[in-house]
């Protein structure tokens, strides 16, 4: 029994070994420029997601992959590769022609939301356990610099020379996005849960306590702040007006200058995500389970729709049409006027923001899929 | 070896006990009906529902998807697959399920089990309460798959569960609006100076109190941190180790910190409430000091010098009867002691009045084995005089007389679960039926001019659950509204006065007095709450609230102290529930058999001189929980070549649908052990077993199993075997209405006669026969404290006859456990059980560990086990001291001194062992 039991048990020790060892980073050494130009990815530090440019609308899966954890942040990418960060502490780069790995990153604790991937940077936020904002050079295979934040929320903004990041006890950071170093911190008097805007001038951050602030940018100081019902959950929005979304289930929209509240619209149920506005409209969804578009200058309804569940997943719009995603899994694909042209269901919930580039939909979910759909008039099928 | 032995043993218990004696004693869940069940399917719910509660279901399934939508929102979160639902459209029914083997308490309003997800729920006659109960269910449906989601998303293990007070504080928090209930509960936890941070308030835990102020905490939370605090802890939770953490890292502060704050909230929000309001014992006679009684009841009787005789529903020592006293005398009679036959099985304590005659009679509820009976009870006589049952009714309520005696009006439900208002006459027997809708109506009384007065909640506000008082018209059979308010008006009772009532208007409950000119005055102004009132001459009797309980007090009604109160004019609208008639996915499916797996487990042992051992169990039953198959496989091998031959494997499948449940199974069964008499043995076993199982009540049943198997068995040290075909035959016969105590039975009685008989078809001859009884009975000396008493014997004869160890803690203490070995064996034990020390904490450099409630025994132990000829008594004195640890296990040590019952044998046996006590 002895040999027997002892092979077993080293058996049984190096498969666990094996299975602890973190995979190693395969350097980018042919990074492609994007000609969209800068930033490379979509999450645009106005909060707005717009593609303009391409009006072909996703009909057929190009590939689905079961990756190592929950994902409930944004899928970021290029044409080469897309970024998958998961909640069980890897950021995976699939090809973004067929999903398959080309390498990943393990991070020391979960990333729930975007990375930022400008050239050959990509910074992200490690939460709870990780606490630091990583900023890690593809090509080279290194870290450049990282940064304490205790337990990140949202993801990191990047604009200009800057990037933005907040903390869970409520402190927004400005940082030298080359050096990480700290240029100023605002304390929110609350915890924040969620990411800032940022235009040339202004940094626009929601509290959990329910206050929008507007911050001069260059030295922090508080320029206006407005008070919802609850909690701030989804990053504002810049556009001709301040968009935000509120956990008190109504949709804001206030004056950028001073703070003032132009309009205001209210839902059956809270608002946790980031509208879009595109040709006077604005859109949004609703853990009522509807998604509204509104006169983005009045606030009046031009129409909504009651969706299969509640939405967390802050939607896109792609050319003519406005793309969103419900936590009971089903993708929804409208044209502007608020006709359902296809949907799609896949394994899990969603919450993570829609994403798009590449003429490719890419659909994250919490039960560890990705799937990324495309035209199939302009895409080849893998 | 011993590891061998212990499987197959539980192979054996697996295999033989599977129905109502699997656990030798134990009461019984009466399948009284059978039930025809059906599904529908809706967006998010399986809906298991049965012929005859078809509206209800469909109520459920509309109430489900309404709070499915809420809670997906509160929570931000989707349940993955559909929720089984399982309606029963009355509480009586509801107690059957097979969902859970535990019996449920009359109290418990729904369950959510979590191994399948299935959320069970009665219909009690109010929609809004079935409502609401579903939406807490829900919540704890939310909650779970929320923190598994939130785990699995982040693939992480360290799962902890949240506190109880907060797992009942949010499904209430999130279910229903502060109402009067908890405000009272809360403001007597505050003004009797007994509230602490939530986690400090373990003495309530499990208690309705835990439930209202984890409700508390949680209104707290969401005022004064906002509601989103409670949602991020579940988004949160993977990020923390246990729940204290999680607290501390989403709030900013520690628990302790928050609980502070809200303590110091709630006394700045109820301390004021004693300047203008008072407390029950401060301005009232307590007729029932330090009792926790309920339903008042003064009686116009001379009787035994006394003429103040008060009747009244009281919960002593865990069961709850009917008692008598009379306040000026301090006497009190016991009449009616109840829970502990089928007579009586539920006196229903805080649910149903007692209606009185003129002439010393008085009538109550009780539940008699599926169905509430109307019972007379002869006062003078003090005997039950006579009782009522109604083949259609199974809930009864609130019986009151009619002021000529004739005539008994009540509150009654059908198998559809609506109460509805009867009218039953004394003279004939004659049941009417008042009134037949949906709307539940309660608490009749009847005017001197033979008009029915009740509550109901056929108001404008009844769809929200409140209930008013109509006039159900004696000339007519019209029905009128005597009040109307988003408030809940209830136990009207008539007098010279006018009408006095119970109402929450003005937020606590108090007694209210509706005159003849409509005007309605405040009677009492108490803080933490009166009900029932009832009126004798110029005294007020009324149920009142303080200090975590309910007695009877009673005031001198002085009509100068009436306070009027504003009311709005009356109105009436009337209102039907949402249904979700034929919006199903699938329409109505009928009900079979869906097999999902309870339970499954394997393990693998190494002993140095058996081996190893491996085996796998498994438990599948389906949605009801009426059909189970139990498997179990392993392997008892030592050596390579024995692997084959040596495997046990046993399959029992038992069905609970019926009132005979049953079961068969089939099973191969090899081991090797030792034997005291006959030294080394292998032995094989492969047969078949049939059981049935039918109880007679609640608190008996009947048991018989038969075991058909051939049994091939090797001496090895004899080096001699011996072939056999055995039948053996069991009869049992088991009582049980015992009632517990953190460690173990503390009253009541039980008892299980056992006889058999084996057959050997090979040989031909009687193999053995046996026959056992035992006897416990439990005298209740005081709360905590009983004398058990234990009488145990056993005897077995023929070719094989089996043999039974005596000695061990939970037998002859003070002698080993495998001191004596048997055919014949008798043990007596008594023992006298007393409460030791309340709290016991202990500190250490990281936090302290604390114990509650440890018991103390004083025990003498007399047994014997003897083959042939009885030897001698063996004894034992000693004491002992029970812990219960997280109430499930209990730790027992035994200080034992040993006796032949002329000396006590030198020095003293200790023994530490786990376990309840006998």
């Amino acid at each position: 029994m002895r040999p027997l039991g002892l092979t077993i048990a080293v058996v049984l020790i190096a498969i666990s070994l094996l299975a602890s060892c973190a995979p190693r980073f395969h350097k980018f050494t042919n990074l492609e420029s994007d000609p969209a130009g800068f930033p490379h990815y979509r999450l645009s530090a106005s909060g707005n997601t717009v593609i303009e440019k391409s009006n072909a609308v996703p009909d057929t899966l190009l590939f689905k992959r079961k990756l190592n954890g929950g994902i409930s942040a944004q899928v970021v990418g290029n044409r080469q590769f897309a970024i998958v960060s998961t909640l069980n502490k890897r950021i995976y780069f699939l090809q973004s022609s067929s999903g398959k790995e080309i390498t990943s990153l393990v991070t020391k604790s979960a990333i729930g939301a975007a990375v930022a991937l400008v050239d050959e940077l990509v910074y992200f936020a490690e939460e709870s356990g990780g606490d630091r904002l990583i900023c890690f050079n593809l090509v080279s295979g290194k870290k450049v610099w990282k940064f304490a934040v205790d337990d990140p929320q949202g993801a990191p903004i990047v604009y200009d020379e800057d990037i933005f990041i907040s903390s869970r006890p409520g402190i927004l950071y400005r940082l030298n996005r080359w050096l990480g170093e700290e240029i100023w911190k605002y304390d929110l008097s609350g915890q924040s849960y969620t990411a800032a805007a940022v235009d040339s001038d202004h940094v626009y951050i929601g509290s959990a306590l329910g206050e929008l602030l507007c911050l001069n940018r260059q030295d922090a100081e508080l320029l206006w702040s407005y008070r919802t019902g609850g909690a701030i959950v989804a990053s504002p929005m810049v556009d001709k007006f301040l968009y935000c979304g509120s956990s008190d289930g109504a949709m804001y929209a206030l004056n950028r200058v001073n703070g003032e509240l132009i309009w205001k619209y209210e839902t059956a149920g809270k608002i946790f995500t980031t509208p879009v506005a595109t040709r006077g409209l604005l859109l949004f969804g609703s853990h009522d389970r509807n998604v509204y578009c509104l006169d983005a200058g009045n606030g009046d309804l031009l129409w909504s729709y009651e969706t299969d569940g509640i939405l967390r997943s802050s939607p896109i719009v792609v050319g003519d049409h406005f793309l969103c995603a419900t936590a009971a899994g089903t993708v929804y694909i409208f044209d502007l006027a608020g006709k359902v042209i296809k949907t799609f269901t896949v394994n899990g919930s969603v919450s993570a923001p829609l994403s798009y580039f590449d003429s490719k939909l890419y659909v994250a979910t919490r039960k560890r899929m990705i799937y990324c759909f495309g035209n199939s008039s302009t895409s080849s099928k893998h | 070896m011993r590891g061998k032995l212990i499987y197959l043993i539980a192979l054996l218990l697996l295999l033989a006990a599977t129905l109502h004696g699997q656990f030798y004693f134990g009461k019984n869940k009466v399948q009284y009906s059978q039930f025809d069940w059906k599904i529908l399917t809706t967006t998010h719910f399986r809906v298991y529902f049965y012929e005859g509660e078809t509206e209800i279901a469909e109520i459920a399934a509309a109430a489900a998807e309404e709070s499915y939508a809420c809670l997906a929102d509160k929570f931000n979160h989707h349940v993955a697959k559909k929720i089984p639902l399982i309606i029963y459209s009355a509480p009586t029914f509801f107690v059957q399920t097979n969902v859970i083997p535990a019996l449920l308490p009359e109290n418990v309003g729904g369950f959510t089990e979590f191994f399948k997800g299935r959320v069970v729920v009665p219909f009690n006659g109010s929609i809004a309460d079935f409502k609401r109960v579903i939406r807490h269910e829900l919540v704890h449906t939310f909650t779970f798959s929320k923190i598994a989601a939130t785990l699995s998303e982040h693939r992480t293990a360290n799962y902890y569960s949240p506190p109880l007070w907060f797992t009942e504080g949010i499904a209430e928090f999130w279910s229903r609006e502060w109402g009067a209930e908890a405000d009272m509960v809360m403001a007597d936890l505050a003004l009797a100076g007994n509230l602490a941070p939530p986690n400090e308030l373990g003495y309530l835990y499990g208690s309705f109190f835990m439930y209202k102020y984890g409700e508390s905490f949680c209104h707290f939370l969401a005022e004064v941190y906002g509601e989103d605090k409670i949602w991020q802890l579940f988004e949160n939770w993977w990020k923390a180790k246990k729940f204290s953490s999680l607290f501390e890292m989403t709030l900013g502060k520690s628990l302790h910190e928050v609980g502070e704050e809200w303590v110091y909230y709630l006394q700045k929000k109820y301390f004021p409430r004693i300047e203008a309001g008072d407390m029950p014992d401060k301005v009232s006679e307590a007729v029932t000091p330090d009792q926790f009684a309920a339903m008042p009841l003064p009686l116009v009787l001379e009787f035994r010098d006394a003429a103040d005789w008060v009747v009244y529903k009281a919960n002593k020592l865990g069961y709850s009867g009917i008692y008598m006293r009379s306040p000026s005398t301090g006497r009190e009679i016991t009449l009616v002691k109840g829970e502990r036959s089928p007579q009586f099985e539920s006196l229903h304590l805080l649910q149903s009045r007692l209606g009185a005659s003129s002439d010393g009679r008085f009538a109550f509820i009780s539940k008699r084995y599926e169905k509430d009976v109307i019972y007379i009870y002869d006062v003078p006589r003090q005997r039950i005089a006579t009782s009522y049952q109604f083949a259609n009714l199974y809930h009864l309520s609130s019986p009151a007389w009619s002021p000529d005696d004739s005539r008994i009006i009540f509150s009654g439900a059908t198998q559809k679960g609506v109460y509805d208002l009867y009218c039953l006459n004394l003279a004939n027997s004659m049941l009417t039926q008042l009134t037949d809708d949906i709307y539940r109506d309660i608490d009749p009384v009847v005017t001197p001019e033979g008009h029915v007065i009740f509550a109901s909640d056929r108001g404008s506000y009844g769809y929200e659950g409140y209930t008013n008082l109509f006039r159900f018209s004696a000339t007519d059979s019209t029905i009128t509204p005597l009040s109307y308010g988003r408030f809940n008006d209830r136990a009207p009772t008539c007098t010279d006065y006018g009408l006095f009532f119970e109402s929450d208007r003005q937020g606590t409950a108090n007694i209210y007095l509706l005159k003849q000119s409509g005007e309605i005055s405040r009677v009492t102004n108490l803080v933490t709450g009166a009900f029932d009132p009832i009126v004798r001459g110029d005294k007020l009797y009324f149920t009142g609230f303080q200090d975590f309980r309910f007695s009877i007090y009673s005031q001198t009604i002085d009509s100068s102290r009436f306070v009027p109160v504003k009311t709005e004019p009356l109105a009436f609208t009337a209102w039907n529930p949402d249904h979700l008639a034929g919006k199903y996915e699938e329409g109505v499916l009928d009900y079979e058999a869906d097999y999902s797996l309870d339970f499954a487990q394997s393990a693998i042992a190494y002993d140095a001189l058996g081996g190893t051992i491996g085996g796998f169990q498994m438990v599948v039953s389906d949605m009801l929980g009426n059909r189970i198959y139990y498997l179990l496989i392993s392997n008892t091998a030592s050596t390579k070549d024995d692997l084959m031959k040596s495997f046990n494997v046993g399959i029992t499948y038992v069905n609970k649908a019926k009132r005979l449940n049953y079961g068969w199974g089939v099973y191969h069964l090899f081991n090797e052990y030792y034997d005291d008499y006959e030294g080394l043995i292998s032995e094989r076993q492969a047969g078949g077993l049939a059981l049935l199982s039918y109880p007679l009540s609640k608190f008996t049943r009947m048991e018989t199993s038969l075991f058909a198997r051939h049994s091939y068995k090797k001496y090895i040290m004899f080096e001699r075997d011996r072939h056999a075909i055995l039948a053996t035959n069991y009869l049992s016969l088991v009582h049980d209405n015992s009632l517990w105590d953190v460690s173990g039975p503390i009253d009541g009685r039980r008892y299980n006669l056992t006889v058999g008989l084996t057959t050997d078809f090979y040989s031909g001859q009687i193999f053995n026969r046996l026959a056992f009884v035992d006897f416990r009975n439990y005298l209740r000396l005081a709360k905590y404290s009983a004398f058990a008493t234990r009488l145990f014997g056993f005897t077995s004869a023929g070719v094989e006859p089996q043999r039974i160890y005596l000695g061990g803690s939970w037998s002859l203490r003070g002698y080993d456990r495998r001191a004596f070995y048997a055919r014949n064996v008798m043990l007596i034990s008594n023992e006298l059980r007393f409460p030791l020390i309340d709290a016991l904490y202990i500190g250490f450099p990281f936090g302290r560990i604390g114990f509650q409630a440890i018991r103390g025994a004083l025990f003498v132990d007399a047994g014997s086990a003897w083959n042939d000829r009885f030897d001698r008594m063996y004894g034992a004195v000693g004491v002992g001291a029970r812990v219960s640890l997280g109430r499930l296990v209990v730790l027992r040590f035994d200080l034992v001194k040993r006796t032949d019952f002329s000396t006590f044998e030198e020095g003293l046996d200790f023994d530490f062992f786990f376990g309840w006590n006998f």
